[in-house]
């Protein structure tokens, strides 16, 4: 069947509309019509997003990779929760060598291996004792220390 | 995320793709016979349903798994400086490096019988159209998402900055399989268009055109080609199921329980 140019042009035109409008979405542009409400979102100065009324932020850029090689992502549509960092650590907690010194009995001693260069440990103690002991052992410690130890985080949770 | 919503999102990407691909299959169509509930398009839907349903879910949730491990591949501060280059230069790169990644990913699904065993899920399509190009097996699937993310993942590349670029190559790779052939002129050099990926579904195994996006890879490495017709047929030579169960499972297992599998519930 032949067509028309002009039917040809304005099926063409579409065609071009629609996946431009697509790529539009895909980055970010229409995020403002799926928020709840957009005066009460603000942006930190890191670049997140804060909500401060709970409120369901959509964010069509979030699932900015293919789930197939012909996939179009209109919706972020996980069924299966991703494993985190913590997550896979507390599944299997591994010593690090034969030395290792496990300082907690339950939880994990997490360490962000992309922050090691800054002696970046987050050590989850239970004890707030211990933690005091440490603080206290600090003290004492020469300035060079100490100001290593600063970056160490204590957190305790209960 | 409910099942509903995860339907209702499936519901609109399908309506979405039709109505950007129906009309120019019609009007440009490539095989002018080829009709829209043309034969296997069940079949065709049944891959639509399942990667949109469920196998997107957990191929995403198998890379973000192996994510974990490949963190430490590249030094941090290689990273850091990825993500301070300006945005058109990061997707340049990143085009570029994914093309290169899956171009050879590619060929190696073709040469290599292992991986050919999953690939021909794809190829076993003897219509193509938007719908067929979804025909794919999920662990094809997890290699060929995992090469083309592969890049953005272990480098660094900001992906949220690049998500146009995502979302471009994921629609891209449908059109490419559509019925359509609407030569782009002196374009065909730097954007890979229906035509010549047509020619690399032809029922020859190694037909040739195996890069994604670009055909700059083809022309690289010799194996562009851009014959001014359509290929006569689509398909593979071999024996394979024409159903979704036969297609899923044939692949994965072993021959001896296949043929037990085939000949007792006749799939």
């Amino acid at each position: 069947m032949k067509h028309s140019l002009f039917i040809k042009g304005i099926t063409l035109t579409c065609f071009i509309a629609l996946i431009g409008t697509f790529l539009i979405y895909r980055s970010g542009r229409f995020n403002s019509f799926f928020s709840a409400d957009e005066t009460l979102i603000q942006s930190s100065h890191n670049g997140g997003i804060i909500t401060t009324s709970g409120a369901v932020i959509f964010d069509s850029t979030k699932t900015a990779r293919l789930s197939s090689s012909k996939s179009m992502v209109i919706t972020d549509n996980k069924l299966f929760t991703a494993p985190t960092r913590s997550s896979l650590r507390d599944v299997s907690p591994r010593m690090s060598s034969s030395k290792s010194l496990v300082i907690t009995d339950n939880d994990p001693l997490l360490i962000d291996k992309r922050k090691r260069d800054y002696l970046y440990y987050a050590i989850s103690l239970r004890s707030e004792l211990f933690q005091d002991s440490l603080r206290r052992s600090a003290n004492a410690l020469p300035a060079w220390l100490q100001f290593k130890l600063d970056s160490i985080r204590l957190n305790s949770k209960n | 995320m409910s099942i509903l919503y995860l339907l209702i999102a499936t519901g609109a990407s399908m309506l979405f793709l039709a109505l950007v691909f129906i009309p120019m299959e019609k009007v440009f169509a490539a095989k002018k016979d080829q009709k829209i509930f043309r034969k296997h398009w069940v079949l065709d839907l049944c891959y639509f349903l399942g990667q949109y349903l469920f196998w997107s879910s957990l191929v995403l949730w198998v890379l973000n798994y192996f994510n974990f491990w490949l963190d430490d591949l590249i030094p941090q501060h290689f990273r850091l400086l990825i993500q301070k280059q300006p945005i058109w230069l990061q997707s340049i790169e990143v085009l570029f490096v994914s093309d290169f990644l899956i171009y050879w990913g590619h060929r190696l699904q073709h040469k290599v019988d292992f991986l050919w065993r999953f690939h021909k899920v794809h190829h076993s399509a003897e219509q193509l159209d938007w719908l067929a190009a979804h025909r794919e097996h999920p662990i094809d699937s997890i290699y060929t998402v995992g090469l083309i993310n592969l890049p953005a993942v272990i480098m660094g590349f900001n992906l949220e900055a690049l998500a146009v670029i995502v979302a471009f190559r994921g629609i891209w790779a449908i059109y490419i399989h559509s019925n359509v052939r609407l030569p782009i002129g002196p374009l065909k050099i730097l954007i890979g268009s229906p035509e010549l990926h047509h020619w690399h579904h032809d029922i020859e195994r190694d037909a040739g055109n195996y890069a994604n996006i670009s055909p700059i890879m083809d022309k690289l490495f010799g194996t562009y080609t851009y014959p001014l017709k359509e290929p006569e047929a689509f398909g593979i030579k071999e024996d394979f199921p024409k159903n979704y169960a036969g297609q899923m499972l044939k692949p994965v297992l072993p021959k001896f329980i296949w043929q037990r599998i085939k000949s007792k519930f006749k799939i």
